[in-house]
């Protein structure tokens, strides 16, 4: 599949077309909103993309020429003079959370945050993308060379001491990948920087790689972020389009109202943008999986500064209805808004991975090539690079009890007990049932925690990943690995597991035994986007009923679900009992009532 | 009353208007809540659970003001005496419809307007009104606190007790409804019994007693 999209974005690789078509859009949807019918309309696009008072493409500075994207960046630095500082320390500067004015605590609310529990002090391990391991591309210390690809430095660097800005050298940042609007500048620039094409894509393409056609145009077309310019790393993370989220993916830049009611365009849908909910605050964008748990500040209003929850907009009693509203409203301290609004992910044309089993990289084609399988809808089913790949559309999310704190290993860390096969066969394993059904009991490398007693837990969804990992044979510690390079121990030039690790727990600083097993596990990864129309939510008997959503998850009182098992037998048992009575007697009088006369009290 | 001809073709006028009103809306009443209710407790699917629940809800507060009406009633006109338990032919009517219904013999008890139930369908209703009706009512008051005013609702009591006490109570009361069922066909002919709760006049019973 991502094969297909990249092909697809290969046949319209000038920048310069993409940029002048974005140049006019932020026009046309004001327009559209003036005229665009009703007032919530016209009010929610203004949401959207705020209006600005500068015309970039008038700006004598950016007017060029421009040699490199460094010089365009001096340009914009000439007059936004406070956006590294602002930048530095972030999330996505640092790829490490909790980020650094909080872990210093200097940032307002820190103490609130370790207070409740959501910033763990006690805890010196940081975690992030920068450190915790998962299981699609396993880990980031180990590629660095790769990953940072996708920084907001817009240049890659391996050097995991330039996230840190306190001492030289510091990693740049590239003000064009967040505020190119088309998202195509950064797609283009990481391809010309030297990305490694294995990390996103399965199957070797033909063709020219996108390239950066006009600096001016991308300059001057500068602007708010947009779901495609946030997409252009998001909609791709850890490999390729929709692969790691299936609720984020790039059916979304575009995406029709049934697909998401906020981003799909007004007077459709909202009109919003990823930063309409995620707010920003000098550059540190909020929301974050890593804190705030989906019963956290339901009263919070959205528009006075960082808040993405449903209920910072919507209210804690959203729902309107007079017959049922009220007992709606009742599900929030248990429910998440998630759990019913988002029935289904990947619904758009992009699926979602939801097999990894690295135990079977390294089969070559027959010419001793790196080769791709494919199934008869022509998805990718085995990838050399890869091993066996599983793809799904409209999954239905798995709901689990959640108060959003995160449980999580980084490289090096053992994996928690479970029930493992072994070094089974994934081969066959072509359908989600199926691989739950192979994956059932298997050890977490991140799980949300909550149980149905604690008061901050609710319903929420979580798409499952299942993934075949290499570990330690010794003490089943996750393993890093090095994919890509030049040298001989990247495992995607030689296929030489023991020498990957070797190299990939030396970089994550982590030791390693020398002997390679692998395991399967799997992760928890939260779902909040693709809110579907209300009409599409999840009715009552998708839960409450004996053998509904909720059949398998313990906890709460639900009624259609709930009850003593024993009573509902007994009580049955009663029925038919009296029924059984009724009929004998019946059957006896109409046996008798030929023998005998009627009148009784003749 | 004495003045009413013992031999009056139509029997004898047992059920007013608001008995017989009573008794044919709780029966709608009571059969709905059942259908629904064993719905919404997950046995079937007919209405869907949510319409099932909020029909539920508005049939058994229709309900509560019916009996609210029929208690009134009751104490007013002093209709409760018939619902006192008493010992007098007990055990004959149980051996009737053991035994004696088989071979036609007479019922050891005529209703008459003093005494309109026989000793076991008098104990049968006074349960029905002091026990069931009320552990359906309460049980199902609190459960309906519970999804409304969750602030009301007391933390210390399982709703999975009081939610068990609503359902057994609910089987108690389908159970009553089945032998009531069939019971209505045993009087002197099979529809006599039903005839008199619509048209209020029993054809057989006792104009006056000694």
């Amino acid at each position: 599949m991502a094969g297909n999209w990249a092909g697809v974005w290969l046949r319209r690789t000038i920048l310069a077309l993409g940029l002048t078509a974005a140049a006019t859009a932020p026009a046309v949807s004001q327009s559209a909103a003036a005229t665009g019918g009703t007032e919530t309309a016209a009010l929610l696009s203004a949401l959207a993309v705020p209006p600005s008072t500068a015309d970039h493409s008038k700006f004598e500075e950016l007017a060029g020429p421009f040699s490199d994207a460094a010089e365009v960046n001096q340009a914009c630095l000439g007059c936004h003079n406070t956006g590294p500082e602002q930048l530095h320390g972030t999330v996505h500067f640092e790829w490490t959370w909790p980020p650094a004015p909080v872990r210093n605590m200097e940032a307002p609310g820190a103490e609130l945050l370790a207070f409740f529990g959501a910033l763990s002090t006690e805890d010196a391990e940081p975690s992030g993308m920068r450190h915790v391991a998962n299981g699609f591309l396993l880990s980031t210390p180990s590629n660095l060379d790769a990953c940072t690809s996708c920084h907001i430095a817009g240049t890659r660097f391996d050097d995991p001491a330039m996230f840190d800005a306190s001492s030289e050298p510091v990693a740049p940042v590239d003000c064009l990948s967040c505020h190119e609007p088309t998202g195509q500048w950064t797609r283009a620039n990481f391809h010309e920087g030297g990305a490694a094409c294995s990390m996103c894509h399965d199957e070797r393409l033909r063709g020219d790689t996108p390239e950066v056609e006009d600096l001016v145009a991308a300059a001057q077309s500068v602007g708010p972020s947009t779901l495609a310019s946030c997409g252009s790393c998001h909609f791709q993370a850890d490999g390729g389009p929709g692969v790691k989220h299936g609720d984020l993916n790039p059916d979304l830049i575009n995406p029709p109202v049934a697909l998401d009611v906020h981003m799909a365009a007004a007077p459709d849908g909202a009109g919003f943008t990823c930063s309409t909910c995620h707010t920003t605050t000098e550059h540190a964008i909020s929301g974050s999986r890593y804190a705030g748990g989906p019963g956290d500040g339901p009263d919070r209003p959205a528009l006075a500064g960082a808040a993405a929850s449903c209920q910072g907009c919507h209210s804690a009693t959203p729902h309107e209805d007079l017959a049922s509203g009220a007992r709606l409203d009742r599900h929030i301290d248990r429910v998440a808004c998630e759990t019913c609004h988002i029935p289904s992910i990947a619904r758009g044309e992009t699926q979602t991975r939801v097999l990894w089993d690295w135990s079977s990289v390294g089969k070559r084609g027959r010419d001793r090539k790196p080769m791709v399988q494919k199934d008869e809808d022509g998805r990718i089913t085995y990838a050399t690079e890869k091993g066996n790949l599983v793809a799904a559309g409209d999954v239905k999310p798995t709901l689990i009890w959640s108060n959003g704190r995160l449980a999580m290993h980084r490289p090096g860390e053992p994996l928690a007990e479970g029930s493992d096969p072994g070094e089974s066969e994934t081969e066959d394993l072509a359908d989600l049932a199926m691989i739950e059904a192979a994956f059932a009991g298997t050890p977490w490398i991140a799980s949300f925690e909550g149980d149905p007693t604690d008061e901050d837990s609710r319903i929420a969804p979580v798409k499952v990943m299942h993934s075949v990992v290499p570990v330690d044979a010794e003490d089943r510690r996750l393993a890093a690995v090095k994919f890509s390079g030049r040298s001989g121990d990247a495992l995607w030039n030689r296929f030489d597991w023991e020498k990957a690790i070797d190299a990939g727990m030396e970089a994550a600083n982590t030791p390693f035994s020398g002997d390679v097993a692998f395991a399967r596990v799997r992760q928890m990864i939260p779902v909040n986007h693709m809110v579907a129309p209300a009409s599409e939510a999840l009715a009552c008997q998708s839960c409450h009923v004996s053998d509904g959503l909720l059949a398998n998850l313990p906890g709460g009182y639900l009624p259609g679900r709930d009850g003593y098992s024993w009573l509902d037998r007994a009580g049955l048992a009663l029925l038919a009992a009296v029924l059984a009575g009724v009929i004998l007697h019946g059957v006896l009088r109409l046996g008798f009532g030929f023998f005998n006369g009627r009148g009784r009290h003749g | 009353m004495a003045d009413i001809p013992a031999q009056d073709a139509r029997g004898v006028y047992l059920f007013t208007a608001f008995e017989r009103f009573w008794h044919w809306v709780q029966a709608v009443l009571i059969i709905f809540l059942l259908t629904t209710g064993f719905e919404i407790h997950g046995f079937y699917s007919l209405l869907g659970f949510e319409r099932a629940l909020n029909l539920h809800i508005f049939a058994a507060f229709s309900l509560l003001v019916l009996w609210a009406f029929a208690i009134f009633w009751h104490f007013v006109t002093g209709q409760w005496r018939h619902y006192v338990p008493s010992t007098d032919r007990m055990w004959a009517t149980m051996l009737f419809y053991a035994t004696g219904i088989f071979f036609g013999a007479p019922h050891p008890f005529r209703p008459s307007v003093r005494r309109k139930h026989n000793p076991m369908q008098a104990l049968v209703y006074l349960i029905f009104k002091v026990a069931m009706a009320p552990a359906i009512w309460i049980s199902g008051l609190i459960l309906w606190v519970y999804g409304k005013f969750p602030a009301l609702y007391p933390d210390d009591l399982p709703v999975l007790w009081v939610n068990g006490i609503h359902v057994a109570t609910a089987f108690l009361i389908a159970a009553f409804l089945i032998s009531h069922l069939y019971l209505i066909t045993t009087g002197e002919t099979l529809t006599s019994q039903l005839r008199a709760m619509i048209t209020g006049w029993d054809r057989h019973g006792e104009s006056e007693p000694d």
